[in-house]
C-alpha cells in the first residue's frame, strides 16, 4: 500500500516538472526581449539593464531554470516586481476565497449532479431524461458572466437577499460568510454540474446494463437500493475521476467569477499581475493552482480502492 | 400531423417523410444546426444585416435601451450593440473554428505518434498531463500576455490547452485499433505502415475527432469571450462578442442590455454548437458518450 | 394443462396459456405464444429448445422481469400454489423474488456484483426477506456456502467475486438463490458457460438439493445431455410454443415430434461399432423462424421432413396420451395423421 502511494507520488514529479518548464518558459517565449516585456514600452535602456540584472536574464537558460527550481523547492516563489513583496506571501493572503469557493462548487456539484445523473439514467429515454440532459447542455453553454449577472440581478438587486459583490471570510461570522459565497459558487457550479450529470448518466447506463443488476432484481432488491448501492458503487470510479479532472475548468471559472463578483482571490491577483507584467506572480499563481490540481487528482486516484476492490495495490 | 397539409400520396410527401422521421430522431442536432447556420449567415452577411457601422460613435446616444433604432441598445461610447455583435460574430466564430482546426490537427499528429511509439508515448503523455494540470484560461491568459495580442496569438493560446484532450482521444483509438485482430492479421501479412495507418487507424479517428472538434469550437468561443471580458484578449479595436460584453461591465447596473443581449447571443451560439456535437456523437457512434 | 397423474402431489407452479409479446416499431414479436407447463415440489423439469424459442422469456415472465416497456405478458396465468402472479404489482413480486421463487442465470462471471463481498450478496437476500439481523444473516450466508460445497466458507464469505473461479461463482449464485428456502428454483442455462467437469459438479449439486430440500427446479437448457442426466420430465419448446412434453425416459425412448427426433438424432454418439457407423452428424436443416407476426401454420413446417399441406395451413394443437403430449399432425413415425 505504501509502495503504491510512493509510486503515485513519484509519478506526479514529471507532471509538475512539465508545469514548471511551461511556467518558466512563459517569460522566454516572447519573441522580443523578456526584459522589454516586463519593462513595457516606456522603459529606457537603463531600466532594461536593471531588469535583466535583477532577474538574472543574462545567464544561460538552463542555469536560470535550475536556480528558479531550487528557489521554489525552498518555498521561495520569487518577489513581485511591482510591490517588492514575496510572491508566496501575496498568494497566501489571497488564496482563501479562491479555495473556499472552489471547494463549495465541488460540493454543490456532486450533491446535485450525481442524483440527477442517476435519475436520468434510470429513466433513460423518457421526458425526465431528456429534460435533464437538455438542461445540462444549456447550463454547459451559458457564459459564466451571464449566469453571474442574472443571479446578481435577481437575488442581490431585486430581492436583496444576498450581497452584490465581495467576499467575507469565516472569521466575520458564518452567516455573512455563506451569504457572500453563495452566488459566486452557484454561478460556476452550473458548468460543473452539467459535466458531472452527463458523465454520471453515461456511466450509470453502462452499469445498469450489466448482468449483476439483473441478479439483484431477481433477488427482490428494490429500486432505491439497486441504484444507490448496487449500481452507483460500480459507477463511482469514473464519476470521481471526472470530479478530479473537472477541477481544472472549475479553477478557470473561479478566476472569471472573481471579476464578476469583485472577489479578492488569486484570480484577480493574477489578472492584475498580467496587466503589470509582474511575472513572478503570474508564474507563482499558475504553479500553485496546478500543484493543487495534481494533489487533488492524486488523492482521488488513491481513493479508488475504496470503491472498487479489484483495484488493489 | 406535420404532413397533413401535403396530399397523401404525392411525391413531395414521400420525399419529406424520411427527413421528418430523421428530424424526430435527432431533434437536438437539427435545432443546433439551424441556429448555428443562422448565426454564420448573419456574420457573413453582416454588412447587409447590421443597422449601423460597428465602430461608429454617437456620443448623444450613449446607453440607450433597446429600441427600433438600437436593436440591442447602445454601449457606453454610443455605439450600436447589435451591429457590434453581428460584426463581432465574424471574429468570434473565426476564433472558434480556428482553434478547433488547430487543436484537432495538432492533437491528431501528437496522438498518432504517442499511439505508435511507446518511447514517445511516455514522454508525450507526461507533457500532456502537465498541460492539463494548468487551468486552461490561465494558460491562455499567460500565453497571450507574453506575445502581442492579436487574433492569431489568441487562437494559438486557446488551442494549446485543448490539445491534450484530443491527443488522449486519438491515442486511445490508435491503441485499440492496434489490438484488433484484423489489424494484427494485416501486419502479419506484411502490410506496410502507411497503409496500416490509412486503412485501419485513421478511419476510426474521424468520427470521434469530428465530435470533439465541435465541442472544442464551442469551448473556444467561450474562452475567447472570457479573455476579452477580462480585458486580456484580442485588442478592443476589433469587436468580438467578448469585448462587446466587457465594455458593458462597468455599466451593468444601469444598462444591463449591453451585457445581456450579446451574452444571450453568445450563449445561444455556443449552445447550438454543443447540440451539433451531441447530435453528431449520437449519429456517428452512441458509444462515444462514455468518453466525451 | 396440468398433468393429472393419479396420486401425485398438486403442482407447485402452473404456467397456463402464457403469452408474452414484444411490441416494437416493426410489429409484434410473439416470444412466448400460448405456453403451458407445471412443476411439482421435488421435481426437476427440463425446458429444452434452441436460442430464441422463448424458454428464457417464459422464465422471466414467471419472475416478472420481462424487459419493459417493449415486452408484456399479454394473457395467461402463472399460478404459484394456486395464486396467480400475473396481476401482481411490482412490490408484491419483489417479495416473491428471491424468496418463493429464485432464478440463476447463465453467465456466472458477470452475474455477481464485483464491488460487494459474496457473503454480503448472500446475506442481502436474507435481510430483504426475513426479519433477521446482519450478524445472523452473515452466519446463515456461511452455512449456505457450505451447503453448496464451497470449502473454507467463512474465509470465502469475505472475498470478492473476482477472487473466485467460474464454477465457484455459479455455486455462489445457487447459494444466493437458495438462501431463503424458495419453493422453486429456475436455472437458466446454469452450466452453458462452464467447462464439462464443472458442469457435472453443478448438475450434481442441483440434483442433490432437489433430493434433500425438496426444491422444485426448472432447468432451462439447449443441451439434451444435461436433461437426460438430471431431469424428471422434459418440455420441448420451439419458436415460442411448447411442442412436446414427457417424462424423461419416455421422451428419449419414444420421441414423437419431428423436431425432438431431429434433436436426438443430432446428438453426437460415441459409437462402439465400426467407423462406418459413425459418419456425418445429422442436422435439422434451415433456421429458427422469426417470431414477428407469425403465420397461422405449424411453425416447424418449413424445416420438417414430413410436412404436408395441412401443416402449412393450420396450427396443430397439443394432444395428450397418458403423460406424453405433442403438437403435431403426424407424430411418431409420421405415418398416421392425427385429426385435431
Amino acid at each position: 500500500m505504501l509502495g503504491y502511494i510512493l509510486r503515485r507520488l513519484l509519478a506526479t514529479i514529471p507532471v509538475m516538472g512539465t508545469v514548471a518548464v511551461i511556467v518558466f518558459m512563459l517569460l522566454h517565449l516572447t519573441p522580443g526581449d523578456p526584459a522589454a516585456l516586463i519593462g513595457g514600452d516606456l522603459a529606457s535602456a537603463e531600466d532594461l539593464r536593471l531588469i535583466r540584472e535583477r532577474l538574472g536574464l543574462e545567464r544561460p537558460l538552463v542555469e536560470q531554470f535550475g536556480s528558479w527550481i531550487w528557489q521554489i523547492l525552498h518555498g521561495d516563489l520569487g518577489t513581485s516586481l511591482f510591490t517588492q513583496l514575496p510572491v508566496s506571501q501575496l498568494i497566501l493572503q489571497r488564496i482563501e476565497p479562491t479555495l473556499v469557493i472552489g471547494l463549495t462548487i465541488m460540493i454543490i456539484a456532486v450533491v446535485v449532479a450525481v442524483p440527477l445523473g442517476v435519475v436520468a439514467a434510470w429513466k433513460a429515454g423518457t421526458w425526465v431524461d431528456q429534460t435533464i440532459m437538455t438542461l445540462a447542455v444549456v447550463a454547459f453553454s451559458m457564459p459564466i458572466f451571464l449566469i453571474g449577472y442574472l443571479l446578481i440581478f435577481t437575488f442581490a438587486v431585486d430581492l436583496k437577499w444576498l450581497p452584490v459583490r465581495g467576499y467575507a471570510s469565516i472569521a466575520s461570522g458564518p452567516v455573512k460568510f455563506l451569504q457572500h459565497i453563495v452566488l459566486p459558487s452557484v454561478t460556476v457550479s452550473f458548468v460543473y454540474i452539467a459535466l458531472l450529470t452527463r458523465m454520471t448518466r453515461a456511466t450509470m447506463l453502462e452499469v445498469l446494463n450489466q448482468d449483476y443488476i439483473r441478479t439483484a432484481r431477481a433477488k427482490g432488491v428494490a429500486t432505491p437500493r439497486l441504484l444507490a448501492l448496487h449500481a452507483l458503487k460500480n459507477a463511482a470510479v469514473p464519476i470521481v475521476t471526472t470530479v478530479g479532472v473537472g477541477l481544472s475548468s472549475v479553477l478557470g471559472g473561479v478566476v472569471v467569477t472573481e471579476t464578476v463578483f469583485a472577489i479578492p482571490g488569486i484570480g484577480r491577483l493574477m489578472i492584475d499581475a498580467i496587466v503589470r507584467s509582474d511575472f513572478p506572480i503570474i508564474q507563482g499563481v499558475i504553479l500553485i493552482l496546478s500543484a493543487l490540481y495534481v494533489l487533488i487528482n492524486l488523492l482521488i486516484d488513491l481513493s479508488y480502492s475504496l470503491f472498487d476492490p479489484r483495484i488493489r495495490y | 400531423m406535420t404532413l397533413a397539409f401535403v396530399a397523401p400520396s404525392s411525391p413531395l410527401r414521400r420525399r419529406l417523410a424520411p427527413i421528418l422521421r430523421w428530424t424526430r430522431r435527432y431533434p437536438a442536432f437539427v435545432v443546433g444546426s439551424l441556429v448555428f447556420s443562422a448565426v454564420v449567415l448573419a456574420s457573413i452577411f453582416a454588412p447587409l444585416i447590421a443597422t449601423h457601422d460597428p465602430v461608429a460613435i454617437y456620443p448623444t446616444e450613449r446607453l440607450r435601451p433597446p429600441s427600433d433604432t438600437w436593436l440591442f441598445g447602445s454601449d457606453p461610447f454610443g455605439r450600436d450593440v447589435y451591429s457590434r455583435v453581428i460584426w463581432g460574430g465574424r471574429v468570434s466564430l473565426a476564433v472558434g473554428v480556428g482553434v478547433a482546426v488547430l487543436a484537432t490537427v495538432l492533437g491528431l499528429l501528437i496522438g498518432l505518434i504517442a499511439g505508435f511509439s511507446r518511447a514517445a508515448d511516455a514522454v508525450l503523455m507526461r507533457i500532456m498531463d502537465g498541460v492539463m494540470a494548468i487551468p486552461g484560461i490561465l494558460l491562455a491568459i499567460a500565453l497571450v500576455a507574453v506575445t502581442r495580442p492579436s487574433v492569431g496569438t489568441v487562437v494559438v493560446a486557446i488551442a494549446i490547452p485543448e490539445i491534450p484532450r484530443v491527443v488522449r482521444l486519438v491515442r486511445s483509438v490508435v491503441l485499440s485499433a492496434r489490438e484488433l485482430p484484423y489489424v494484427d492479421a494485416a501486419r502479419s501479412t506484411g502490410t506496410r505502415f502507411p497503409m496500416l495507418l490509412a486503412r485501419h487507424v485513421l478511419p476510426n479517428t474521424i468520427a470521434p475527432l469530428v465530435v470533439q472538434a465541435s465541442f472544442v469550437c464551442a469551448s473556444a468561443i467561450l474562452s475567447e469571450a472570457y479573455l476579452s471580458f477580462l480585458g486580456l484578449g484580442i485588442p478592443p479595436t476589433i469587436p468580438t462578442w467578448g469585448s462587446v460584453i466587457s465594455e458593458g461591465r462597468n455599466v451593468v447596473q444601469m444598462a444591463f442590455w449591453v451585457v445581456l443581449c450579446p451574452s444571450v447571443f453568445l450563449g445561444a451560439t455556443v449552445l447550438s454548437i454543443n447540440l451539433i456535437g451531441d447530435g453528431l456523437r449520437d449519429m456517428l457512434d452512441p458509444r462515444l458518450s462514455r468518453s466525451i | 394443462m396440468a398433468m393429472a397423474v393419479a396420486g401425485a402431489a398438486p403442482p407447485l407452479l402452473e404456467v397456463a396459456n402464457l403469452c408474452t409479446y414484444f411490441h416494437n416499431l416493426d410489429g409484434t414479436v410473439r416470444a412466448v405464444d400460448d405456453v403451458s407447463y407445471s412443476v411439482r415440489a421435488g421435481e426437476m423439469l427440463g425446458v429444452v429448445g434452441e436460442s430464441g424459442c422463448g424458454k428464457s422469456i417464459t422464465a422471466l415472465s414467471i419472475m416478472g422481469l420481462v424487459p419493459r416497456p417493449a415486452g408484456r405478458i399479454v394473457s395467461g396465468e402463472i399460478r404459484l400454489m394456486g395464486r396467480d402472479l400475473v396481476p401482481l404489482g411490482e412490490a408484491e413480486m419483489r417479495r416473491i423474488r428471491g424468496n418463493d421463487i429464485s432464478m440463476i442465470f447463465q453467465e456466472p462471471m458477470t452475474a455477481l456484483n464485483p464491488v460487494l463481498t459474496i457473503g454480503y450478496q448472500i446475506a442481502e437476500t436474507l435481510v430483504l426477506h426475513r426479519e433477521i439481523d446482519r450478524r445472523s444473516a452473515r452466519l446463515r450466508a456461511i452455512e449456505m456456502l457450505e451447503l453448496v460445497q464451497i470449502p473454507d466458507a467463512a474465509r470465502r464469505a469475505g472475498q470478492y467475486p473476482h477472487e473466485l473461479s467460474g464454477g465457484m461463482r455459479q455455486r455462489v449464485m445457487i447459494a444466493i438463490a437458495l438462501a431463503c428456502d424458495p419453493k422453486l428454483l429456475i436455472a437458466d442455462e446454469p452450466t452453458t458457460a462452464l467447462d464439462v467437469t464443472v458442469q457435472a459438479q453443478i448438475l450434481g449439486l442441483l440434483r442433490d438439493l432437489r433430493d434433500r430440500l425438496g426444491t422444485a427446479i426448472v432447468l432451462i437448457t439447449h443441451d439434451l445431455g444435461v436433461v437426460a442426466q438430471s431431469c424428471d420430465r422434459v418440455v420441448v419448446m420451439y419458436a415460442g410454443r411448447k411442442i412436446e412434453e414427457a417424462p424423461v425416459d419416455e421422451l428419449f425412448r419414444r420421441p414423437l415430434h419431428p423436431y425432438t427426433r431431429g434433436l436426438l438424432a443430432s446428438m453426437p454418439r460415441i459409437s462402439h461399432g465400426s467407423a462406418a457407423h459413425r459418419g456425418r452428424l445429422a442436422e435439422i436443416p434451415g433456421t429458427v423462424p422469426h417470431l414477428l407476426d407469425p403465420p397461422a401454420a405449424c411453425r416447424f413446417a418449413p424445416r420438417c421432413p414430413r410436412a404436408q399441406d395441412v401443416c402449412r395451413s393450420s396450427e396443430p394443437a397439443l394432444r395428450h396420451d397418458g403423460g406424453h403430449s405433442v403438437a403435431c399432425f403426424f407424430p411418431g413415425d409420421g405415418v398416421q395423421e392425427i385429426r385435431q
